[in-house]
């Protein structure tokens, strides 16, 4: 080591020393926030809410996360310059896209896991959404993502 | 019910082999790397179609139009299987019109205006039809035009002639994707396992009584049929689905759908590899299906 980087080096250590170490940005992620859904829309997903009051806090939390990003990623289509989800059909893919990558490959949930859970699901979707193929209205799109933070709620132990 | 065993495979090994050579994967070994072929699961895609059309039951072929017959099963169950295992947002169109296939296969695929040469035609020629003229579909509305069912009558005048020209437009929008060749059982169960249908052209027969639902080998048969169950016990064995109506005596598998038990029959490995070693028999993918009114479901089963 030659002189001058003994010199460098003291200074910095001096510097930590004097003033700490600087502060790192905040990496941990913050959670979605939590929608409060409409009574509606709370007693669509009823039969979800209530089989997730039985999940381990780890299921729950996932759910929780996978509805918040849904519902998220299908709203950024009322801003964003190119749409994505042009039609139902669309909807259930990225549906079943994300439940799977997430819900089965990720938190290693296998079908079943919860009983009735799958019914309730596809009750409370087609309940607010029919199964009938049609194009994404603002209105439908409002209709989802509403949905997806309601059955984010029921994993988020709200309610 | 007196049975009619009509055949009308007529192979022609020279332009099936020009067929294949233009495929961009030509064989199974070359399309299905990733294939993995599971030695304990048995498969039946049997159970598909009858999800999509609860009512089939498998009819009879009237003329030597085997192939039509053959195929056409070949790609219902593959539109089944696109649905129901593969989770496309298609909805079913009704049965395939055999004589669309066997049209197709006879004249317009082989580059003719009229083909007047008898009845029957063969897998190469088939391929060709599903794959680049399309399917036309029992019960759809064609400009005025819906079939109920394919006679022999109707099979035996586009065989002649061809399909109609103001149906193929109809017919373009229903395409096979994909087929490659199929050469042994063990390429047959793997593809069958992943929900893709095989077609088999072949000249092996059978007896006509079935000895729990399996099929012994006998004599010979010019014949079309296809291939859609795999199971390991009591030994290997492909099911192989005739177009005889409910054919074969004997006794039946009672684990198959009764629309199963008496139209088709259970085949060991090695008759299976040699009917396939003709080189005329094909795996289907990907059918090009029909446009969603409703979907199935919003989660695909995954909870």
């Amino acid at each position: 080591m030659t002189d001058t980087h003994k010199i460098i080096l003291s200074l910095v250590l001096a510097a930590v020393a004097a003033f700490g170490v600087p502060a790192q940005p905040e990496t941990k992620p913050a959670p979605s926030p939590v929608v409060v859904p409409s009574a509606d829309m709370q007693a669509a997903v009823a039969d979800v809410h209530r089989i997730m009051l039985r999940a381990s806090a780890v299921d729950r939390a996932l759910w929780a996360e996978v509805w918040a990003k849904a519902a998220k990623t299908v709203n950024g289509d009322a801003t964003d310059t190119e749409v994505v989800f042009s039609d139902t059909r669309a909807l259930r893919l990225f549906n079943m896209v994300a439940l799977r990558i997430a819900w089965r490959r990720l938190g290693d949930n296998a079908a079943g896991k919860y009983p009735g859970l799958s019914e309730a699901t596809e009750k409370a979707f087609s309940g607010v959404l029919g199964l009938d193929v049609r194009p994404v209205t603002p209105e439908l799109r409002r209709q989802y993502v509403d949905l997806c933070n309601a059955l984010s709620w029921c994993g988020a132990g709200k309610g | 019910m007196a049975v009619l065993p009509l055949f009308g495979y007529q192979p022609n090994p020279a332009a099936t082999e020009r067929f294949v050579a233009s495929l961009p994967f030509p064989t199974l070994a070359t399309a299905g790397r990733d294939l993995v072929l599971d030695e304990s699961r048995d498969v039946f895609l049997g159970h598909a179609l009858l999800k999509m059309n609860p009512g089939w039951k498998r009819g009879a072929q009237e003329i030597g139009s085997c192939v039509g017959w053959g195929w056409s099963l070949a790609v219902d169950m593959l539109a089944a299987c696109d649905i129901v295992c593969r989770g496309e947002s298609e909805s079913y169109g009704g049965d395939t019109l055999q004589a669309s296939v066997y049209g197709f296969s006879r004249v317009e695929a082989r580059g003719n205006k009229t083909n007047n040469g008898g009845d029957g035609s063969y897998g190469g020629a088939a391929a060709k039809a599903v794959t680049q003229f399309g399917t036309l579909h029992l019960g759809q509305d064609y400009g005025g035009k819906k079939f109920s069912a394919s006679t022999g009558q109707l099979e035996k005048a586009w065989g002649r002639s061809g399909v109609p020209d103001d149906l193929e437009p109809f017919a373009a929008q229903h395409k096979v994707a994909s087929v490659t060749l199929c050469t042994t059982a063990e390429q047959a169960a793997v593809a069958i396992q992943n929900a893709y249908p095989i077609a088999i052209c072949a000249g092996i027969g059978f007896s006509m009584t079935l000895r729990d639902g399996a099929l012994t080998p006998m004599g010979s048969w010019s014949h079309c049929q296809m291939a859609c169950g795999v199971r390991w016990k009591p030994k290997p064995q492909l099911f192989i689905e005739n177009s005889w109506g409910d054919c074969y005596s004997g006794s039946v598998d009672t684990t198959l759908p009764v629309q199963f038990q008496r139209s088709g029959g259970w085949v060991d490995f090695s008759v299976c590899t040699r009917m396939l070693s003709g080189e005329d028999s094909f795996a289907l993918a990907g059918f090009d299906g029909f446009k969603a009114r409703s979907l199935p479901d919003w989660t695909g089963g995954i909870l």
